[in-house]
């Protein structure tokens, strides 16, 4: 198993990706911070055969909700994790693009976790922070069943 | 009189927040605004009071596509500012560094941003379904490039390594000779784009530019030459300020620039064929010889093919440099803090980035200036869809959008790297 963290470390809420890729790694677990645009995870994840991502999200929900979505079994909807990079391609992109060219872990599932706060240099909201605890736990039973 | 108005509201494969307005009377165009509403970002303010030796690691934050041009254009101006020469191992090495930057980035935007428009797909995600092969080898000639940013920098994106006086790690001769594999099938297959760019249809459309780039002497330019222009600017870049004009439109956040007492210019890829074609290796100018491309080429929409000889010269470029390079014997020189005040110009992949820097006796920064690529575009973009427009008024309303939307992208234009979604707006009155 391979976990990836998606985010961004200077922008409040935005760091919740990162921030369970550090806990889960500093418990022992394969996780690190994916660094780069979104099109380069088709590269992080060459190779192996379970992939759990986990990013920060925006979808109406309270501050620190969690979904998981099983990207491996269907499309993503259209508007389903719409990027919200900078630079036009996000993660619902980069995991289409994958499966069309076969590029896709056999199980990939994407944790959201809702933020509310994006203030440059911000920490962390607690409601995220919480939501962080939440993801590390559930993929932590994942991962040692 | 009948108005009618198109909307576009998410246009995706443009880098930045902005919206454009074609306003036609008529048959006749009578208002065209590229409007940049993204919030102004302050750089040149906030890195005012800062360390010089702090700017590569600032400035590189302005763009997450070209963050090398940000520090190079950074390095070299202090460098100036305070008389500093550095190692000619070094200069390879930035050589180097900014290959692999344009192949990162001119992969990016050919494969994955322009190519779906010539091949009528909304997206590449939908391109790759009926052109996998094509695809696979655009990403695989932007991860070369950033394997060799992250070599040099010490990560693919925002690079740590830059510093003012050369970097704070060089590679060895092994690690940049493990490129080479990688190199020998990026040349090839950039040549195989190029070919693929050359075949695609391209619009009857040829425009009168004034072409600015850096031009030097003996090879096509990176970090180094002097400020050339198609209709006579031969300067050095200290002079910048005195033939370029920066100033403020009311519907747009960026700063627009024209060359003074004249108007509008274009930087980039066709500047740079334009003005260097003969300094291009043998390799690159085969390769636009095949595709029937000579210098200049004056039709934006060709950009394309252009934008792909620039990849075969990148990877013949640092296949050069892997096989010369001996590591300096020093990372970088010593740099004290000293007063002085510097300016430069190196070619990002979207064109001619200026940076200025005042610096005190404490090595502070007293002023900043930086003029991005694509805002000195701003102007000649709103210019294509001037001349474009009228051409286009006897097609459906959605294939007039695409090909504005498209004349557009023919810039790559990074507006300011923060959200991306372009609005068009076409009032018929």
């Amino acid at each position: 198993m391979l976990i990836l963290g998606c985010g961004n470390a200077g922008r409040g809420d935005d760091a919740a990706g990162w921030m369970v890729a550090d806990r889960l790694r500093a418990l022992g677990f394969p996780a690190r911070r994916h660094e780069g645009d979104c099109l380069s995870l088709l590269n992080a994840w060459s190779g192996h055969e379970e992939v759990v991502l986990v990013d920060c999200m925006v979808s109406g929900r309270e501050p620190g909700a969690c979904v998981v979505l099983d990207a491996s079994t269907a499309p993503l909807r259209h508007g389903q994790l719409r990027c919200a990079s900078s630079h036009s391609f996000g993660v619902g992109e980069a995991v289409e693009l994958a499966r069309e060219l076969d590029a896709l872990p056999s199980k990939l599932l994407i944790y959201g976790i809702e933020g509310s706060s994006f203030e440059t240099g911000a920490r962390v909201s607690a409601a995220v922070a919480e939501g962080v605890e939440r993801v590390v736990e559930e993929i932590r039973r994942l991962g040692t069943r | 009189m009948k108005t009618r108005t198109i909307k576009v509201d998410y246009l995706a494969r443009v880098e930045g927040e902005g919206a454009l307005a074609v306003k036609l009377s008529g048959d006749k165009v009578v208002d065209v605004q590229l409007k940049i509403f993204e919030p102004p970002r302050l750089f040149e303010a906030f890195v005012c009071g800062r360390h010089f030796s702090e700017l590569p690691d600032l400035v590189a934050r302005i763009c997450g596509i070209c963050p090398v041009a940000y520090q190079m254009s950074a390095v070299h101006a202090i460098e100036s500012a305070l008389g500093i020469t550095i190692d000619p191992a070094v200069r390879l090495l930035r050589r180097l560094f900014y290959c692999g930057e344009w192949i990162e980035s001119h992969a990016l935007h050919i494969y994955m941003l322009h190519a779906p428009d010539f091949l009528g797909y909304a997206d590449a995600i939908r391109m790759a379904r009926d052109h996998r092969e094509l695809v696979e080898q655009g990403l695989r000639i932007k991860k070369i490039g950033n394997r060799i940013v992250s070599l040099i920098g010490g990560r693919e994106i925002h690079p740590v390594s830059v510093a003012v006086g050369g970097f704070y790690r060089v590679p060895s001769r092994q690690e940049l000779r493990a490129l080479a594999d990688d190199l020998e099938w990026g040349l090839d297959a950039s040549v195989k784009t190029a070919r693929f760019a050359s075949a695609l249809e391209f619009p009857d459309f040829v425009q009168d530019y004034e072409f600015v780039s850096l031009s030097h002497p003996n090879e096509y330019p990176f970090n180094e030459g002097r400020v050339e222009s198609s209709k006579g600017i031969d300067i050095d870049a200290g002079l910048y300020d005195q033939h370029f004009n920066e100033y403020h439109v009311e519907h747009s956040n960026a700063l627009q620039s024209a060359v003074r007492g004249r108007g509008s210019y274009l930087v980039g890829p066709m500047a740079r064929f334009a003005l260097n074609f003969d300094r291009l290796p043998p390799v690159a100018r085969q390769a636009a010889r095949e595709c029937g491309l000579s210098a200049p080429c004056n039709n934006p929409f060709r950009s394309i093919v252009v934008r792909a000889v620039e990849l075969v010269f990148a990877f013949a470029e640092a296949l050069r440099i892997i096989k010369t390079y001996q590591p300096p014997d020093q990372p970088r020189v010593p740099v004290p803090d000293q007063a002085g005040t510097g300016c430069a110009a190196t070619e990002a992949p979207r064109g001619l980035l200026y940076h200025r820097y005042e610096i005190g006796g404490d090595g502070l920064v007293k002023s900043a200036r930086i003029v991005p690529p694509t805002s000195q575009n701003q102007k000649r973009i709103e210019e294509d869809l001037w001349n474009l427009v009228p051409l286009l008024l006897h097609r459906p309303e959605h294939e007039i959008t695409w090909k504005c939307e498209q004349a557009v992208r023919n810039y790559d234009p990074c507006i300011s790297c923060a959200t991306h979604f372009l609005k068009l707006r076409l009032e018929r009155g």
